[in-house]
């Protein structure tokens, strides 16, 4: 066992924009017309079209110059106006260079997202996530059955118009709603009875 | 006082009632009809004591409380340092947890229960043999805590009977003993015939 | 069973067990002696291990399917503790989702407190005096070891050494007390907030940090007494569970999984945050990836923890501890009295909370596992639009079974508190 001297990173963060690497790479790849590109907080977030998303990241694992080769999260944000609802973003870390990269893709729920589990193992329990959790159409998916909710379950919670609801939390004002109709009080006329109607 | 015979036979009167002062026939000395009280210490001289089986079948059962392991989340790490040198749960008799839920009788449900977990709290419950408790440790297995929303149940006492709940989140391990404490006051005052279910 | 007659000179067995290539097939399970010389043939027995069982790593369940007692699949289904951390972030706002954010990682919760602080503050862009930095880096180290205390308890444990797990609850509770005396409680203190700290710490916590760390190595050295030169637990761990770094970093291993494999990444190295790189401390790397070598390398980091601590108490600077933006942090109590502005401020933050410009920011530290990353997106509103919680264990577990393959069914349990999972982080 050894240990690592003082300066193990390569370049000082912060100094530039996170993800610059992959601009020429995806430039090579995808039609410039067709990138996003999006700078926030000293981090670049790249949007591609779908179909090229495959190529792209294999690139960036594999070319020396950009070595994105540690998948840190695949994740989801959805934007239910929106015809595209979810923005799929993909972080990919270089370990070589110090390196984060964000590549997004916009799909609606009927999109067909390519699985990247076989470029990076790690990926094949975030794309399970992300279907449990937003109903992502993903193809090519080793396993793709729900993850972190039970096997039938319905509905996929994350979504924007799913409504999370334990239970109401019972003021003196709104016990009634563990009741059953008829045995609710009647001084409490109905429009007034409980502040939340039970599911 | 003697309740020996000559020949060491033990001779217990036969007229044994608590002595009444002020009654009419109550013994002008005090000492020569023994007092139930001092029957009872020249028992205990002779090593006899009188209880009832409900008793005593309390007294076993709550002072060897075998829990099962059933931490959960945050309340499970409380629930190590309740069992651990500084808050110690085996001064309560409660120190030996179990893997198996066959071989336990106390379910302490530490920490959330998710959706996916509810199922095998009841399994893990149904598994145990009677008498059986459950101490619902913590403020979301006793009412879904801070979590109200699709993935906790709010509550255990949906899923399986509860006898004490601790409050807090984590309750310090003091609240844990606390608990114990409590469960086994309950479990004294349990009448045995009430146990056969 | 019958006792098995023995083999003539030319290799047939007095009765007629049938021979295949030369190899007595006798029904599984019968006399040791022939077992070496049987091919298991393609049966293999899928057991259930779990959610409920006594490796106290939380509710995990792994189902493994074994050739006698060698795994040869094994598919880890998680989802047991899932609570839904994500939703309810979106519908609390940013600093009521502090207390949220301890009950993720409860090993170490300011630590959670901090990644979340740290994202929200970048995407506010305010800056945090140093002294909250240092105190920050105080509590965040502390609980760090806290962590790794539980690590090293629970996993020595399931490895049959029920002293470790005594001594570790011992310094522990040193340091839960410490965390009492800050924020009131031992866990999970919500210490560490967006914009600066709950409060500034008492006088008395330099000198109960102090305490600790002028006997915390002594300390490390009776755990390491223990178990690094143990024949048993060497014989246990070394050569178990090797993970070797290119797989470690494909499956998105961080922490000391990762580092046991070779690799030298530390986010506190890599993306310094809260005055890291100020700090003197070296990031211990493992050689082979076995379960010894993350063993070595948590207690070394235990040890560097306890480094950082120590410089960080002597140069820790006077000053405030919270950010002056009064739009995020609420302002002092005797400022309200007197101007009308800090008034509306506290008003507004107690009310409605800070609103962040809209955008997306990534932010990580380096949590007792790994990575945790917090990608947080506002729309302009005071609550989170969307906080994805980056959580390394989920990463960490999806290399379980690649570790675990062609080991021993007891040997599970050693690679399971190797990775040192917790399961908060990967079921949020």
């Amino acid at each position: 066992m050894s240990t690592v001297p003082r300066s193990v990173r390569s370049e000082p963060a912060g100094s530039v924009v996170e993800g610059q690497r992959a601009v020429p790479l995806i430039h090579r790849l995808v039609p410039a017309d067709q990138i996003e590109a999006v700078t926030e907080h000293g981090q670049l977030t790249i949007f591609i079209p779908v179909d090229r998303l495959l190529a792209v990241v294999a690139a960036l694992r594999t070319d020396s110059k950009a070595a994105y080769e540690m998948p840190v999260t695949m994740t989801c944000v959805d934007w239910p106006e929106r015809d595209l609802r979810y923005d799929v973003l993909y972080l990919l870390r270089s370990l070589v260079y110090n390196d984060l990269v964000a590549i997004g893709v916009r799909a609606s729920e009927e999109t067909e997202i390519p699985s990247l589990a076989a470029l990076y193992p790690g990926m094949e329990w975030h794309e399970r996530e992300c279907f449990d959790l937003f109903g992502l159409r993903i193809v090519n998916h080793p396993n793709l059955i729900r993850i972190l909710l039970p096997d039938d379950w319905e509905g996929h919670p994350l979504r924007k118009d799913y409504v999370s609801f334990g239970e109401p939390v019972a003021f003196t004002h709104n016990l009634e709603w563990a009741l059953s109709p008829q045995d609710r009080p009647e001084y409490l006329p109905g429009a007034v009875r409980g502040s939340v109607e039970r599911p | 006082m003697g309740l020996r015979s000559g020949d060491g036979a033990l001779e217990i009167p036969a007229l044994v009632r608590a002595a009444q002062v002020g009654r009419a026939d109550a013994p002008a000395f005090p000492g020569v009809i023994p007092s139930e009280r001092d029957l009872v210490d020249a028992a205990a001289q002779e090593g006899i004591f009188t209880t009832t089986v409900g008793k005593v079948v309390a007294w076993g059962r709550y002072s060897s409380l075998w829990p099962a392991l059933f931490g959960l989340a945050c309340c499970a790490i409380e629930m190590m340092g309740a069992s651990n040198a500084r808050f110690d749960l085996s001064r309560f008799g409660a120190e030996v947890f179990r893997a198996s839920p066959r071989q336990a009788d106390l379910m302490i449900v530490a920490g959330r229960v998710s959706q996916k977990m509810g199922p095998v709290l009841r399994q893990i419950y149904d598994q145990m043999p009677d008498p059986k408790w459950v101490i619902s440790m913590g403020a979301c297995a006793s009412c879904g805590g801070i979590f109200n929303n699709y993935a906790i149940i709010q509550g255990v006492d949906k899923v399986v009977p509860v006898d004490v709940y601790i409050p807090g989140c984590p309750p310090r391990p003091e609240g844990l003993l606390d608990a114990v404490i409590k469960l086994q006051k309950k479990i004294a005052a349990t009448p045995v015939s009430s146990l056969r279910e | 069973m019958a006792i098995l007659p023995p083999i003539k000179g030319d290799g047939t067995p007095a009765i007629g067990v049938p021979i295949q290539d030369g190899i007595p097939r006798i029904h599984p399970g019968g006399q040791g002696e022939f077992l070496d010389k049987i091919e298991m043939g393609e049966e293999l027995m899928e057991i259930n291990m779990g959610p409920q069982h006594p490796s106290t790593h939380g509710v995990l369940r792994l189902v493994l399917s074994l050739d006698g007692e060698r795994v040869r699949a094994c598919r880890p289904d998680i989802g047991y503790l899932h609570t839904g951390f994500e939703k309810s972030f979106e519908s609390h706002t940013y600093q009521q989702c502090i207390p949220l954010t301890d009950r993720m990682d409860y090993l170490a919760p300011p630590i959670n407190n901090l990644g979340f602080a740290l994202a929200v503050e970048k995407l506010l862009g305010v800056e945090i005096p140093p002294r909250g930095q240092y105190i920050r880096v105080i509590v965040a180290e502390l609980s760090r070891i806290a962590s790794h205390l539980i690590w090293l308890g629970t996993h020595a444990l399931d490895l049959g050494a029920t002293t470790a797990f005594m001594y570790c609850w011992r310094e522990r509770d040193k340091i839960l007390d410490i965390m009492e005396w800050i924020s009131g409680v031992r866990m999970m203190t919500s210490f560490i907030r967006v914009g600066g700290l709950l409060a500034d710490v008492p006088d008395e916590f330099v000198p109960m940090v102090r305490a600790f760390v002028a006997e915390f190595p002594q300390r490390v050295d009776e755990y390491e007494g223990l178990l690094t030169a143990n024949p048993i637990f060497r014989q246990r761990t070394i050569g178990l569970g090797v993970l070797d770094s290119a797989t470690a970093i494909s499956f998105g291993c961080s922490g000391a999984t990762l580092r046991g494999s070779g690799v030298p990444y530390d986010v506190r190295r890599a993306l310094p945050y809260s005055s890291y790189d100020k700090f003197e401390f070296d990031v211990p790397v493992g050689v082979r990836g076995d379960v010894y070598d993350r063993y070595l390398v948590r207690v070394r980091e235990m040890r560097e923890a306890c480094r950082i601590v120590e410089q960080a108490v002597e140069g820790l600077p006077g000053g405030p501890v919270n950010t002056p933006d009064r739009k995020v942090m609420l302002p002092p109590r005797a400022e309200i009295d007197t101007s009308m502005e800090s008034l509306i401020h506290h008003f507004k933050i107690s009310t409605e909370g800070f609103r962040p410009p809209a955008g997306r920011v990534y932010s990580a530290v380096e949590s007792s596992r790994g990575e945790l990353g917090f990608l947080m997106v506002s729309d302009g509103g005071n609550r989170p639009y969307r906080c994805k919680v980056r959580g390394p264990s989920f990463s960490n577990l999806s290399a379980l079974s690649y570790m675990v393959q062609d080991e021993l069914v007891a040997d599970v349990v050693a690679v399971i508190g190797s990775i040192d999972i917790i399961l908060g982080d990967v079921d949020r």
